[in-house]
């Protein structure tokens, strides 16, 4: 004899599963996430957003210095580990000097041929999120 | 109903940061430093280490002595007239250097930078969008 087996799933609105489904969050389109550019990206918007006529207290400069740094906080990543407590001058080639304080590692670097690079003050990264202040 | 604002630039931070940091430079006379700061609207005042204040060749006491209060005590710092420049948006403005130089935060606050400029921040796809306030 043939048995019917009805599969049936109940759901309660109370309780954690409710929790739960509320604070999932939106997932977005895919098409608009392959649109998202890579971190350390800076992105120029297209011109028809923009309006002529600047305020004099705020001036939009050259994209000269405003480079990305990406390459910069992978080093650091990857080297914090040798030159804690140091300032260090960094270029995308990755180290161009160290020393004991920030004057000291710019002076170096501009030695060196390079007047503006970036200067990190290496620390040990901690595990504990940061409160604010 | 939906609101538009228009932006000049896009910056996609690392999402795994600690904060949403953005790459800037700091100007003074004719010294010029460049690091990296977190963007914080907690924060009054944009607040950087004092070995930047060094490495511009900056007096530091030489300038306006402040108080600032945390959730957690109150730091001194001293403030000073220079130019930032953040993802191409230069502002002239007074930034505090912190006193004491273990504090290794650098951060961008209200009075200087962010009542400067029009910043969207969407944490979601680690993205910031900056413009000079009246571009």
């Amino acid at each position: 004899m043939e048995q019917t087996v009805n599969h049936s799933v109940r759901y309660s609105l109370l309780g954690p599963r409710l929790a739960s489904v509320t604070r999932k969050p939106v997932r977005r389109p895919r098409e608009k996430a392959r649109r998202l550019q890579a971190w350390g990206a800076i992105m120029p918007l297209p011109r028809t957003f923009r309006k002529r006529g600047a305020a004099r207290a705020v001036v939009v400069a050259g994209a000269d210095l405003a480079t990305s740094g990406v390459r910069e906080q992978e080093w650091v990543r990857s080297h914090w580990r040798e030159y804690a407590g140091k300032w260090v001058a960094l270029d995308n080639s990755g180290l161009v000097a160290e020393a004991a304080n920030a004057r000291a590692a710019l002076e170096k670097a501009k030695t060196a041929g390079v007047p503006f690079p970036f200067l990190i003050h290496v620390t040990e990264p901690t595990d504990l999120p940061f409160g604010g202040w | 109903m939906p609101y538009s604002i228009p932006f000049r630039f896009r910056y996609a931070y690392k999402p795994t940061d600690r904060g949403v940091n953005v790459p800037i430079s700091l100007s003074a006379g004719l010294e010029t430093v460049r690091l990296f700061a977190s963007v914080d609207t907690g924060a009054d005042y944009c607040l950087f280490e004092r070995g930047f204040a060094e490495a511009l060749l900056i007096d530091l006491e030489q300038g306006i002595p402040s108080d600032f209060a945390t959730a957690a005590g109150t730091f001194r710092a001293w403030g000073h007239e220079l130019t930032l420049a953040i993802l191409g948006v230069e502002v002239h403005a007074i930034v505090y250097f912190f006193e004491n130089p273990a504090i290794t935060k650098n951060v961008l606050g209200r009075k200087g930078w962010l009542n400067r400029v029009r910043l969207g921040l969407v944490d979601y796809d680690s993205v910031v969008y900056l413009s000079a306030y009246d571009d």
